[in-house]
């Protein structure tokens, strides 16, 4: 009986301690994010106390112009690998400042923001943008004025065509972290063997407009027997008319149907032409080609080099890099943007301010393969030149950051942008497999996927 | 302790189920219904628009319809294949020819248990319209001149899918075949073989009719699961898509945009519409429930 009396008080109380789990579980929305606060033992939002104790203070923060009395932890949303010598260098500047890394997937950002903000979750104190999500993003209107008080971003340190792709309603809302201006790679043997030279300044004066280009075009289709393109995919020729386009696709909800069809038409002429293949961008034949001999060009960001061009191009000394007819590009690229009631916004603008808007900073990202736009770094020559190995001795810093750099323009976009991305991808498909699909198929198709995906969208 | 003062036990001992069932059960299910009838992007507030997210439903700009009817397709032509293909080979294993059936039994299994975003992958890579296996082999062959644009023609992708859906599906259904043969009774196959029937005849007079219900819950679980399909055809469709290239929402021409897919680029993907995210959602729900009904009624017929 005795043992009866005793089982019974057990599962009581089991019972009841689950019932406690389950309540402190399903209350744990607000009392979470007070237990991650504690962490960083932080003073309050905006606070510099000075009544923090400089414990252990490390004299190379006081030498170098830091702030041992801005303490406490921020939390990022990033999918980037730690840069290590940057992170060393800021916490020797604040070493009082943690950084928590929260691991997001470029593509997920987005969805996690809205999840959070929908279930009334805590956001970080910074996020990074890659470009692809940045007009969702900025369209949600939940991130801070970077150019206005307290952060006072100095915006005529960072490049001119940054402020109207990084600005909404002329609020700076983010703040760009690594460099991706883009131009044109080609295969340096097959230069020589089609247009008769592999040098980069003559190649821009052959390669004056892409009329020019695409007739060039058709004589290397002819001269090789239909066996060498210009380009391996449509996607690549998009992507440069893209960034090239003279104004916005889109004023608000309305469509600049001129820009978007002087685009649609330029891809039917390349199409038309036979000078791309038709492979699609970032499959393995896609990255097989850069190790090939089929494709002379190729659109090349700061980034392409490094993470396209080398892993898949075993041989050195192969490649040039030159200004495109139109000029130079942006592809790609991220952005770092402070969510308005972030906790931490003092101290992640201060990593933000460090890493993409000072000297040192620059100089730590540029040793982590990181080239930042701080404009003023690239004034010395020094900081601009930059080898690799598939382009040989060519400096290819100082004709990315100075030659290309100088030609660059960019466009704000808005949240229809996105819309268009995908309409276009459905159109760069079809553009490769029916060659009987033209500019007016294609504007027709791109209406249809507007106004399924946005009904406010006009014409 | 009395029986009155021991009232609260059965209360507390259900309360952990019933506690969880209304946090995480009742309540998305009201809350998501509540939602489907608003205009809601996640940020701002919510607005009311009554039934119009499911009226939306109707217009073909909604793809709801057509990633139905892929839906349906998809379940039509794989169903029956798997569930013929698992019953060839259940009793083919149950039968006396085949040694080292446990192996056999775990080799025909393994597809279902691979994870589906592998399996879109996977045959990502093998339908590659450039580098992909299948292709190379078919060149090789003199098969064809050029390789075939498996993922970027609407027949062909729906081919491969098939395909793909046949091949992790069908030892689900060989599981089940194996487990309704153990439970046909010995000594009717005996008796029929006394009066000298042959072993098809044995098979299509005895063994199927008794697998009638093994069957019908195939159908069911088939059509329900069938009803879910998401991660292997919009891996296989945009999985190779990296940096931020842009994928095809759907494949060409939306041809294989099921049901659920179109559920999440509605909410979660291209826009962030949760109201006519969630009447899809609703509206699948109708569907299946339609289905096992019908299903339910089968089933219950057979049994009775």
């Amino acid at each position: 009986m005795k043992t009866m009396h005793g089982m019974r008080r057990i599962a009581a109380i089991g019972v009841i301690g689950l019932l406690a789990g389950l309540l402190a579980a399903c209350g744990g929305g607000g009392s979470g994010g007070k237990g991650g606060e504690a962490s960083g033992s932080a003073p309050p939002e905006g606070s510099a106390s000075a009544s923090a104790p400089a414990s252990a203070s490390d004299s190379g923060g006081a030498d170098s112009g830091g702030n041992e009395d801005l303490k406490g932890e921020f939390v990022i949303w990033t999918w980037e690998p730690e840069h290590p010598t940057a992170l060393a260098a800021f916490n020797k500047k604040y070493p009082n400042i943690k950084m928590k890394r929260v691991n997001v997937a470029a593509g997920d950002v987005p969805k996690k923001l809205q999840t959070t903000l929908a279930s009334g979750g805590e956001l970080p104190d910074v996020i990074r943008i890659e470009r692809g999500q940045k007009a969702k993003i900025f369209d949600m209107n939940i991130l801070e004025d970077l150019s206005a008080e307290p952060y006072n971003a100095d915006t005529t340190k960072l490049f001119d065509y940054d402020i109207p792709a990084f600005s909404v309603d002329g609020k700076l809302v983010a703040i760009p972290d690594d460099m991706s201006v883009a131009g044109l790679a080609y295969i340096k043997p097959l230069a020589k063997e089609y247009f008769g030279t592999d040098n980069p300044e003559e190649m821009e004066k052959i390669f004056t407009d892409w009329d020019v280009f695409i007739e060039k075009g058709k004589e290397v289709l002819q001269k090789s027997g239909g066996k060498v393109y210009m380009f391996p995919s449509l996607g690549d020729v998009n992507d440069i008319l893209k960034g090239q386009r003279p104004q916005s696709y889109f004023d608000g909800n309305k469509l600049n149907v001129s820009v978007l069809e002087g685009v649609v038409s330029l891809l039917v002429k390349f199409r038309d032409a036979g000078i791309v293949d038709k492979l699609d961008q970032w499959t393995p034949a896609w990255n097989a080609s850069f190790g090939g001999d089929k494709h002379i060009f190729v659109e090349s960001p700061v980034w392409m080099p490094q993470y396209v061009i080398g892993p898949n191009d075993k041989k050195e000394d192969r490649w040039a890099l030159m200004v495109p007819p139109g000029g130079g590009f942006i592809r790609g690229g991220s952005s770092h943007g402070i969510p308005k009631g972030a906790k931490h916004a003092d101290l992640a603008w201060k990593w933000i301010e460090f890493t993409s808007m000072s000297q040192e900073g620059a100089e730590a990202q540029k040793t982590d393969g990181v080239f930042t736009h701080y404009k003023p770094a690239y004034d010395n020559p020094d900081f601009t030149r930059w080898t690799w190995p598939n382009f040989g001795s060519q400096d290819i810093g100082k004709k990315f950051f100075v030659d290309i750099s100088a030609t660059t323009k960019d466009m704000p976009e808005n949240i229809n942008d996105t819309y268009l991305d995908e309409a276009m991808s459905i159109v760069l498909q079809t553009l490769a497999k029916d060659s009987s699909f033209g500019v007016e198929q294609a504007m027709e198709r791109i209406e249809k996927e507007l106004k399924a995906k946005s009904p406010d969208i006009t014409w | 302790m009395n029986t009155a003062s021991r009232k609260w036990v059965p209360y507390a001992f259900l309360s952990p189920y019933v506690l969880f069932y209304l946090a995480f059960g009742l309540f998305p299910i009201v809350f998501s219904f509540y939602v489907s009838l608003t205009s809601w992007d996640g940020i701002g507030g919510k607005t009311f628009v009554g039934l119009s997210n499911y009226k939306y439903l109707f217009d073909p700009d909604s793809h709801f319809f057509q990633s139905v009817g892929n839906t349906l397709l998809f379940v039509a032509v794989t169903l029956p294949v798997q569930m013929a293909l698992g019953l060839i080979i259940a009793t083919l294993l149950y039968s006396r020819w085949v040694q080292w059936k446990g192996f056999f039994q775990l080799i025909n299994f393994l597809p279902y248990i691979v994870t589906p975003v592998a399996v879109g992958l996977m045959f990502n890579l093998l339908f590659d319209w450039q580098a992909g296996f299948v292709n190379k082999v078919l060149v090789e062959l003199g098969l064809v001149d050029e390789g075939i644009y498996w993922l970027g023609e609407p027949l062909t992708a729906r081919i491969v899918i098939v395909l793909m859906l046949i091949w992790k599906g069908f030892g689900y259904t060989m599981v089940f075949y194996l487990a309704g043969l153990a439970n046909v009774p010995k000594d009717l196959h005996e008796a029929a073989q006394v009066d000298g029937a042959s072993a098809l005849r044995v098979f299509w007079s005895i063994t199927l009719p008794l697998l009638k219900p093994v069957t019908a819950f195939i159908v069911i679980t088939g059509i329900i699961g069938g009803f879910q399909l998401l991660e292997e055809p919009m891996l296989l469709l945009t999985g190779a898509g990296m940096g931020s290239s842009v994928a095809v929402i759907g494949g060409p021409d939306r041809c294989c945009l099921t049901t659920v897919w179109n559920m999440y680029d509605t909410a979660f993907g291209s826009t962030t519409r949760y109201g006519v995210g969630a009447a899809i959602a609703y509206g699948l729900c109708v569907i299946i429930a339609v289905f096992s009904f019908v299903g339910a009624r089968i089933y219950k017929g057979d049994s009775e």
